[in-house]
């Protein structure tokens, strides 16, 4: 949906997405490796702008550019979606982050903190592509505890794959998210010092 | 001198990777070591052996050889 919500960390933010990322979104989502465990995604423009277009009109789905402070660059892209009021939960995914960049840490620890300080959501899953190891290991090393198997959830290159779902509650995460937002700041000092160092 | 630090540093990767780590391990052959647990293997390194290392350091550090070799040279 349309929104105005800039979430910013120490040395990333996630902005708004806006039509004119379309050939950003094009270059991680069609980009091979990168999307291997993702739907597929046409690479015509026009599609991506339908869809982009679509988006803004679906209510309680944030889908956000990741981009550097410093430098302007844009890194990769996350959503939260699926916001059901009632319920007060939602889900987040359609993350992919170029591998040189050091974001990961700091998007995880900023989109918990988009649903629980922003959203005020009472509980938020991932489902991720089971055999997508290093990401599902990425969520365990979180210390998010509640963990399931999703049978045949995905339909990936036409054939159905299971998922795992984490699942994290708010009170959960104010006891994790110290660690990983820590962890993040830590990285950040390190990533400042090699601008300082150019 | 480097089979001490290797030792260390296999000691240090097992206990923040929860499983078995020898000379060989890296990222590639070890699923549990991902992109979070990366960066604290990292700063477990550098808390231990007292040091600091760049981001191109750590770009590099990625198998248990990688990382002793850039122990090794931080410590000359």
């Amino acid at each position: 949906m349309r929104h105005n919500f800039e979430i910013k960390g120490v040395r990333f933010r996630l902005r708004p997405v806006a039509i004119s990322d379309v050939n950003f979104i094009l270059e991680l989502r069609c980009n091979p490796v990168l999307s291997k465990f993702l739907h597929k995604t046409s690479s015509d423009i026009q599609l991506q702008i339908n869809w982009i277009e679509e988006y803004f009109n679906r209510a309680g789905d944030y889908y956000f550019i990741v981009e550097d402070i410093i430098n302007f660059s844009q890194v990769g892209l996350i959503a939260l979606y699926d916001i059901d009021e009632s319920r007060e939960n939602g889900e987040w995914g359609r993350w992919i982050i170029k591998p040189e960049s050091f974001a990961a840490i700091e998007c995880a620890w900023l989109i918990y903190e988009f649903a629980f300080e922003v959203l005020m959501q009472k509980k938020v899953c991932c489902r991720t592509v089971a055999l997508n190891e290093p990401v599902v290991s990425f969520h365990d090393s979180c210390g998010i505890a509640s963990k399931k198997v999703l049978k045949s959830y995905f339909q990936i290159g036409g054939k159905e794959v299971d998922a795992i779902e984490h699942s994290l509650t708010s009170a959960e995460w104010r006891l994790i998210g110290p660690r990983i937002k820590n962890t993040a700041i830590r990285l950040s000092e390190k990533l400042a010092a090699k601008v300082d160092a150019k | 001198m480097s089979n001490q630090i290797e030792k260390k540093v296999i000691d240090i990767l097992s206990t923040i990777l929860k499983t078995d780590i020898g000379v060989d391990s890296s990222k590639i052959n070890t699923s549990s070591w991902d992109s979070l647990k990366n960066i604290e293997i990292i700063f477990a390194l550098e808390d231990t052996f007292g040091l600091s290392f760049s981001i191109g350091q750590i770009e590099k550090m990625i198998s248990v050889k990688t990382i002793t070799v850039e122990i090794e040279k931080n410590e000359t």
